[in-house]
């Protein structure tokens, strides 16, 4: 259920990560700007999360073999990602940002390539 | 006007859950394989940040990732037979695998597969354990 997805604001609610996945990401305004694909973490610093990752290919997005195939056509800059800091509510697997904040553009060489890369290395070694 | 707080990030660093944690097997400090994590539990606290907790393992946890209608009627079904945790703190290095701080057999995850492996496994020929 998404009871503990529909959570309008914080306040200790617990949160599937499953359900955030997928979730369609919209503006203050309610205009939809994407979808998360994945979510940022900072494992060394009690897994806080940090950011939304949004996709365009909708399920694409989510397998990793074929994730690879549209963006390598139309570039993986497309990508972009939202601060979780903008995030003003989550409810009904929908992530609404707060006035003002909008996504930016993906960088940085964790997302370079394809997306369904394994990191061999320990995650939090370019920080 | 958006909240004071961390910059917008330009780059991603650290770890990323989909393509690294969620589906990834977990094993333990000895290298023998625990489970997969079938999802994750986060708490979104009052001052704003939203922190991972618990890997959540267990046929209930794949039916909720089907759909989430699902996930109520799993745990109707199944209850928490099947459905294990395992706290984040627990989890050592994120790589190819999920490497989990204790020996494998300290996680009741493993146990099912323990169960299977002494209980069925074991009358398949070839298949190293002796029909005692």
């Amino acid at each position: 259920m998404t009871g503990d997805a529909g959570a309008p604001r914080p306040g200790g609610q617990a949160i599937h990560i499953e359900d955030l996945v997928g979730a369609v990401v919209a503006d203050s305004s309610g205009r939809r700007v994407g979808r998360v694909v994945d979510i940022e973490v900072r494992p060394r610093a009690g897994w806080e999360v940090t950011a939304l990752m949004m996709g365009r290919f909708g399920v694409l997005d989510r397998f990793d073999t074929l994730r690879a195939v549209p963006y390598r056509l139309r570039g993986f800059g497309d990508e972009q990602v939202v601060a979780w800091a903008d995030v003003a509510t989550f409810e009904n697997r929908r992530v609404t940002l707060r006035p003002g904040a909008s996504p930016s553009p993906a960088g940085g060489e964790a997302t370079s390539g394809t997306a369904g890369e394994r990191n061999p290395t320990q995650p939090e070694a370019a920080e | 006007m958006t909240r004071p707080g961390p910059d917008r990030p330009t780059a991603l660093r650290g770890a990323l859950l989909v393509r690294d944690v969620l589906d990834a097997q977990l094993e333990g400090a000895d290298r023998k394989r625990v489970g997969r994590v079938g999802d994750l539990r986060a708490v979104w606290s009052d001052d704003g940040q939203l922190r991972v907790t618990t890997i959540l393992v267990g046929p209930q946890v794949l039916l909720g990732r089907l759909s989430y209608r699902l996930r109520g009627a799993a745990q109707r079904v199944l209850g928490d037979r099947f459905a294990h945790t395992i706290p984040i703190e627990d989890v050592e290095e994120v790589g190819p695998t999920v490497r989990l701080r204790g020996r494998a057999e300290t996680y009741t995850v493993a146990a099912g597969d323990a169960w299977v492996a002494d209980h069925l496994l074991r009358w398949i020929p070839g298949s190293g354990r002796s029909r005692r």
